[in-house]
């Protein structure tokens, strides 16, 4: 089995300039070519079983999304959510008001300080601990929401929850219902990709699937180590496969004359045409040879560990696949240890807090800041969240427990402000007291920016209208440039 | 289903009910009920009077009528009956998920007769690879998966045999009705009972409703577990027999649909009464006979041990003179044959303490103890209940031996009288479950017990399937161990609760619904999940209050209170004890007090207990553990168990977990009737509840069924929405033809075989696939069926095609799943590959993980195994074409199917070539087509340099050319 990507093939980034085509007539039908930006709506490969696309509700202020999901849950209070009332009442017996969000108050519970130290940086003052120096310095991109409030203190749950909008039912993605409802900007690739690292979230594939919408919409998995994409790689020589293509094309041709010009037969034959292109663009747009040292060291992805360049080669990624057109990146963390999940620190949380935010910080930092040089982070959104925040207070001196009362995450770019903070926890980081937000909201407020009305974003399916934001969900203004 | 937790109101569909309720004002839902009765899927099941049509000749029975009937209205007529060829290779993919065999088919095209249709058609009915393909249907329906999902993907026990439950029953054509019954009730109807296997079946039923995701932990870590569960249990019994959206009616009384939120709850009850056990399914011991043989053999060295330790009483003697006694005064009580020498020197036991001490204790215990339950008898227990072949061979009385299932040792330990699951094999299974405890009150006991190899116990909370309350017992002889349970609230804070329900269970690893647990729980490896050896027992429960566990009466050491004469030297006092007991014991008349004796001087190595080499003793052990090995363990499936101790719920205020108003009687739902009156009144209604869906009065659960097999046999239901047929869903569109049906299948004793025939047998069936444009126009959808749609294979039949055809395909039925293959694996979630073909077994066979089921069948639109699925999505996406060009598993299909031409006898490349696609699509090459698979095999040859003298001895442009065949657009579809 041949299992050469195009590493050595140097044709720029497909965003950029069709490559040199050398398949003959079969690929000549290819119309518009590798590079065309098609218009929303106009994806017929993609959306052959899809309901047609539809325009923006009103005109967005940005195009795409990069979700940074970080996977477990990182503790609010020791990165963007600063509690001096904690490092006063360390060790101190921990109190707070039951809720049912909140797991019970037990004698041997105790305040547990944060170890690294926040700092005010950026024009915007923005405070940032020591856990993201790279952040930091781009803290005036931040716009940090800090009054996130949850459904139930479980992974699986909240992940769904997250992703889905529902904490248990069989729901679609966010990036699934982008997808649907924008489609792709490039009709030769999927609208939702996640560019994943070796580990299936809580919650499983459901996170990234289509659910009710059509299979269209379903996350491509790109995966960080060996074959990016499942098959991608063609099992024949060019040649060979090529003698097949072209027999499949006058065998397939003449059952498709038999069976009256049948239109599945035909969009089954479309799909070989797009699939061919596909074996081709998408190793291309995986493939980072072509970018400069530059860029490959500002990105981190020169850095020893492999944890590291994995997780910096997918940020890299996601800035040319948001350049070739795809709506909606997701990139995933590395599990590095076994762990229920990469930021779950029940213990450890000194070690393994500071290991992933070393292989996350940089990438994504330089992630921001490519973006803004080449002038795309105006029109691309992006979002970084866990599914909850952990617990200011520990049963142990090195680790903290699930947390959903109040949790941090923040955006950037895509119309949405920088250096900002909204919301707030209590003195102790335990509840979301100051404008409690809760995911639909941020779901809404992302669809919004997308020029997509979260109301009006629908699929009818087991007899009802189905939303991402189910019956919540409000547009958060002040949150917007 | 609704979100679970908040509000589930939709402004759409509060719109849409005012609009089609008449605008009922919402509290009174009486009247908003009655009206929502008069639904044509809620009417009786009326047979209709057969249309009358013109040009009758057309029909071939009476479905054709109703057909014709419809279309004549509109002025259609159906198009042309498929050729031969096409129904055959159609008949055999609608009836067993496999391409029609060459003999078969041939078979066929030379029967002249009239029946020569129906004559192929009992032939592939008669395959039981018909009941493989109807099992996968009716899978989707109860979202079979293997695994439950969720964070840890955790094991659903045993389900597979749930599967192969499937593949017998519709191979045997058991009538729908009863499998209805088993699969909700299956534990309280009369088991019926494999005669080949010796299964009950009735039992393996219930495996249906536990499917789907669920969490590990309970209600006690975390509200709502266990209600999520119940949710996706009554969501799936509502759609998959009732077509009905049952769990819309979570939150608020369904917005469309005759059914309120007390409906739910009602459901609920019956769900959250009910105990989702592990059980053993056998029902019949194949065991009898080994284990007679190992009696006997045990007798013989029971005997054979005895000779050996009464003849070793002056070394036990001098074994004890060998421990060292201690030299300091203690104040300790000995409780033991050796703590009572190790006293003997510095601070020996006086008479009268000895006697003051043990008076002290036998009156402790008669004020502290209550006995709660006593498994030395056969009916001490009474509220408890065993399970498991262990524990039925496990009731033995004072003495009995356990044999050492391997080492150098002949014993592992003497039991007292009680219920022991490994008394002949720690391979035998064993369960121990208690009645409710008082949940709000703490509850202390303490429980005589011994257990090894991950047997575990737990309190379940609230019904839970996984719960983390599971600890692992190791404890080689039997002690006390003491439990406290109750206060199970432990939120605190003022939220509205029920009381929560809680028992105790002791279960060896195939009787554990959480065994195998998450990966490394309870320092669990791999290897030991693998292990099948498992085993626990027990003697007694007693109550007591706090801190006031049991206290051993030394009732064993009472001689040593009387100084005999001449014996002032404590080692052979001690002796002459032991010495005592083992004689009481070779006389089969010891008590619980001489086996603790007994244990104590195994365990301090007082008693030889090796196998002395070419002894009659180490023949003796070798036949027993030959004789085990011979045993079959039990078979075990998550299932469910009736305890008659059901209790109504609380109807939770728009769906919260925590806010809780009025309490409904357990039972169906009103438009099924409502609560019935209970044969046992304490118990679920399980058995009421799966009555009602089979009621004669109830026309939903015929009407749903006839169309379930309709859609699959002809692509599309006569109710395209076969999950719902509420408002929400969408109109029949031959209302008549679906009580036709429906009607007939019930007078034909729900009879899955006849149904299938009635429709497969039709003029409409056997329609050609290419409509006429004239009839597009009028009937774009073709809801009139006047041309019979072609289709894409499903995903099994598409991978099953590519086995068969290259003759990888090994057509054994029934087993243990296997792994799919996988390019990236997580051991941590137990993410495995198996091989590349999976064995050669049927996709059916393919092990369904809930949290990343099976890539390949899944680009081909088998679905997410999470909610029903009673109509696949057939999707076009290039994924798809990039998985037939480039899948290794194809890739190794066509290799596969090269290689085997080897043999074929081919005179040329064209008689290969014309042969090859005559196996893959059931029809002649055409001469053209011959060229161009010739033509493709040259140049494939030329490019790796071959001669064409020796084109057929080419295997890689053969393998080109079986993959190029697979890739064919012809190959997985149907017309």
């Amino acid at each position: 089995m041949s299992r050469n990507a195009a590493s050595h093939d140097t044709t720029p980034c497909p965003g950029c300039a069709a490559p040199a085509l050398s398949r003959r007539d079969f690929l000549a039908r290819a119309h518009m070519g590798f590079g065309a930006l098609a218009l929303a709506g106009l994806s017929q490969q993609w959306a052959l079983a899809a309901k047609p696309n539809r325009p923006p509700h009103f005109a967005p202020r940005a195009k795409r999304v990069i979700f940074l999901f970080m996977d477990g849950g990182v503790s609010h209070v020791d990165s963007f959510d600063p509690k001096p009332a904690l490092d006063k009442q360390h060790g101190q017996p921990a109190k707070w008001r039951p809720d049912t969000l909140s797991q019970a108050i037990s004698a041997n519970r105790k305040w547990l300080k944060s170890p690294w130290p926040f700092r005010q940086h950026g024009q915007s003052g923005l405070w940032v601990s020591e856990l993201f120096p790279n952040l930091a310095r781009v803290a005036d991109e931040l716009c940090v929401v800090r009054s996130m409030v949850g459904e139930v203190p479980l992974h699986g749950a909240q992940s769904l929850l997250l992703h889905t909008g529902r904490a248990a039912a069989a729901a679609p993605s966010i990036g699934s219902w982008i997808s649907y409802g924008l489609g792709t900007e490039n009709e030769q690739l999927p609208g939702y990709v996640v560019l994943n690292n070796d580990w299936i979230p809580n919650g499983g594939f459901q996170n990234f699937a289509s659910s009710f919408l059509p299979a269209t919409h379903q996350a491509a998995m790109v995966r960080a180590k060996g074959t990016p994409v499942d098959n991608i790689h063609p099992a024949d020589s060019m040649a060979v496969q090529q003698a097949k293509l072209d027999f499949l094309r006058s065998q397939d041709s003449a059952f498709a004359r038999s069976q009256g010009n049948s239109a599945v037969i035909e969009s089954a034959i479309a799909n070989y045409q797009t699939a061919a292109h596909m074996q081709s663009l998408v190793p291309r747009l995986c493939d980072i040879a072509g970018e400069s040292v530059d860029t490959l060291e500002m990105y981190g992805l020169k850095r020893a560990n492999d944890f590291d360049t994995s997780y910096a080669l997918q940020c890299l990624r996601a800035r040319r696949l948001i350049e070739a057109g795809v709506r909606f990146v997701e990139i995933t963390c590395p599990n590095t240890h076994g762990n229920n999940s990469p930021w779950d620190q029940h213990g450890q949380l000194k070690l393994r807090h500071a290991e992933n935010a070393r292989i996350t910080d940089q990438p994504i930092a330089a992630l921001i800041t490519d973006l803004k040089t080449r002038g795309l982070l105006d029109e691309t959104l992006i979002l970084w969240a866990g599914e909850m925040g952990r617990t200011p207070h520990s049963a142990g001196d090195d680790g903290r427990d699930h947390h959903v009362s109040g949790y941090t995450i923040w955006m950037a770019g895509g119309g949405i402000r920088g250096g900002m903070t909204y919301g707030n926890t209590d003195e102790m980081g335990m509840s979301a007291t100051e404008q409690p937000l809760d995911i639909h909201d941020i779901h809404a407020t992302i669809l919004h920016q997308l020029g997509v009305d979260h109301e009006r974003l629908t699929f009818r399916f087991g007899g009802r209208d189905m939303r991402l934001t189910d019956v919540h969900g409000k547009v958060i203004r002040a949150l917007l440039a | 289903m609704c979100s679970m937790r908040k509000v589930g109101a939709f402004a759409v569909l509060m719109l849409a009910a005012a609009l089609q309720s008449g605008a009922a004002e919402a509290h009174d839902w009486e009247s908003v009920y009655r009206a929502r009765l008069k639904w044509w899927s809620l009417a009786p099941v009326a047979k209709p009077p057969v249309p009358k049509v013109k040009e009758p000749s057309r029909a071939r029975n009476e479905v054709d009528l109703f057909i014709l009937a419809a279309q004549q209205a509109k002025g259609l007529k159906p198009v042309a009956q498929a050729d031969k060829r096409a129904l055959a290779r159609r008949l055999s993919f609608a009836l067993t998920g496999l391409p029609i065999s060459i003999e078969l088919s041939d078979r066929f095209l030379a029967d002249g007769s009239p029946r020569a249709f129906e004559t192929l058609l009992q032939s592939l009915m008669q395959s039981p690879h018909f009941g493989e393909h109807w099992a996968r249907h009716w899978m989707d329906v109860v979202h079979y998966s293997d695994t439950h999902g969720y964070e840890w993907d955790a094991p659903a026990k045993n389900a597979w045999m749930y599967r192969d439950y499937l593949v017998r029953a519709f191979n045997a054509d058991i009538p729908f009705r009863q499998l209805v019954l088993e699969q909700v009730a299956g534990d309280l109807i009369a088991p019926r009972v494999d005669a080949a296997s010796g299964l009950n079946e009735s039992l393996i039923g219930l495996m249906a409703l536990r499917m789907g995701e669920r969490r590990h932990g309970d209600n006690g870590d975390a509200e709502g577990v266990t209600q999520e569960a119940m949710a996706d249990i009554v969501d799936t019994l509502g759609k998959s027999f009732l077509g009905t959206t049952l769990a819309c009616a979570q939150c608020h009384d369904h917005k469309l649909d005759a059914v309120g939120q007390r409906d739910f709850y009602a459901l609920t009850g019956v769900m959250m009464s009910t105990r989702w056990n592990v059980r053993t399914v056998d029902t019949t011991d194949p065991n009898l006979a080994t284990i007679e043989e190992m009696r006997r053999i045990k007798l013989a060295i029971a005997s054979e041990t005895a000779k050996r330790w009464l003849g070793t009483k002056k070394d036990i003697a001098e074994k004890i003179r060998a421990i060292q006694p201690e030299t300091n005064a203690t104040t300790t009580f000995p409780e033991s044959l050796v703590g009572f020498w190790k006293k003997s020197v510095a601070s020996p036991v006086t008479p009268e303490a000895f006697a003051l001490e043990r008076a002290r204790r036998v009156a402790e215990n008669k004020a502290n103890l209550k006995l709660l339950a006593d498994f030395t008898r056969e009916d001490g227990a009474r509220g408890w209940q065993w399970d498991g072949a262990g524990m039925r061979h496990g009731l033995v009385r004072d003495g009995e031996m356990v044999i050492a299932a391997d080492g150098n040792n002949t014993l592992s330990q003497i039991l007292p009288a009680g219920r022991w699951s490994h008394v002949f094999s720690q391979r035998l299974s064993g369960a121990v479950r208690s009645p409710l405890f008082d949940a709000n009150a703490s509850q202390t006991f303490s429980v005589e017990l011994a257990a090894g190899r991950f047997a575990a116990r737990s309190f379940i909370v609230d019904q839970a399937f996984h719960s983390e309350r599971m600890q692992f017992m190791n404890q080689l002889m039997p002690r006390w161990q003491t439990l406290t349970a109750g206060s199970f609230a432990t939120l605190e804070g003022g939220v509205d609760r029920v009381p929560r329900r809680v028992y105790l269970e002791l279960v060896t690893k195939s009787l554990n619904n959480y065994f195998p647990p998450r990966t490394g729980y309870g320092g669990l490896n791999e290897a030991e999940v693998a292990d099948e050896r498992s085993w626990l027992g027990l003697s007694r429960i007693v109550q007591h209050p706090a801190g006031k566990p049991p206290l051993d009466e030394l009732a064993r050491f009472a001689p040593l209170a009387v100084t005999a004469p001449g014996k002032a030297e404590w080692a052979d006092r001690l002796a002459d004890i032991l010495h005592a007991a083992i004689e009481r014991w070779s006389r089969s008349e010891c008590d619980a007090e001489d086996v603790r004796l007994i244990n104590e001087a195994i365990e301090a190595k007082l008693l030889p207990n090796d196998l002395p080499a070419n002894s009659e003793l180490a023949r003796h052990v070798a036949s027993y553990r030959d004789a085990e090995k011979k045993l079959q363990p039990d078979r075990t499936i998550g299932a469910a168990s009736d305890w008659n101790e059901g209790r109504d719920e609380r109807v939770g205020i728009r769906g919260s977990y925590t806010q809780l108003g009025a309490t409904v009687p357990r039972g169906t739902a009103t438009f099924l009737g409502g609560a019935a009156t209970r044969a046992q009144p304490l118990s679920s209604g399980r058995l009421e509840l799966a009555q009602s869906i089979i009621d004669p009065k109830n026309p939903l659960t015929a009407r749903v069924f006839v169309n379930r097999v309709w859609l699959h046999l002809f692509g599309e239901g006569l109710v395209r929405t076969p999950d719902d047929f509420g408002h929400l869903g969408e109109a029949p569109s031959h209302p008549e033809l679906i009580d036709h049906l429906a009607a007939r299948f019930v007078e034909e004793n729900w009879s899955l075989k006849k149904l299938v025939a009635t429709l497969v047998t039709s003029a409409t069936w056997r329609q050609g696939s290419i409509p006429t444009a004239g009839a597009l126009k009028v009937d774009p959808e073709n809801r009139l069926w006047h041309h019979m749609p072609l289709r894409r294979l499903e995903a099994e039949a598409i991978r099953d095609s590519m086995l068969s055809v290259s003759g990888r395909l090994d057509a054994k039925l029934y087993g243990a799943p296997t792994d799919p293959y996988r390019a990236a694996t997580d051991a941590s979630k137990r993410l495995l590959s198996g091989p590349l073909d999976g064995n050669g077994r049927r996709s059916l066979y393919t092990k369904m993980t809930l949290m990343d089921p099976p890539r390949f069948l899944a680009l081909f639109n088998q679905p997410i195994p999470k909610l029903a699925t009673g109509r696949r999505d057939v999707t076009h996406v290039p994924d798809q074409a990039l998985a037939i060009l480039n899948d290794p598993f194809v890739i190794a299909m066509a290799r596969h199917w090269s290689e085997r031409l080897a043999k074929d006898g081919a005179t040329s490349a064209e008689d290969r070539a014309a042969r090859m696609l005559e196996s893959a699509l059931a029809r002649p090459a055409s001469p053209e087509e011959t060229a161009r698979l010739v033509k493709l095999v040259s140049q494939s040859a030329a490019l790796r340099g071959a001669k064409t003298q020796t084109l057929l001895d080419c295997q890689p442009a053969w393998q080109d050319v079986a993959h190029a065949i697979f890739n064919l657009k012809e190959f997985i579809h149907v017309p």
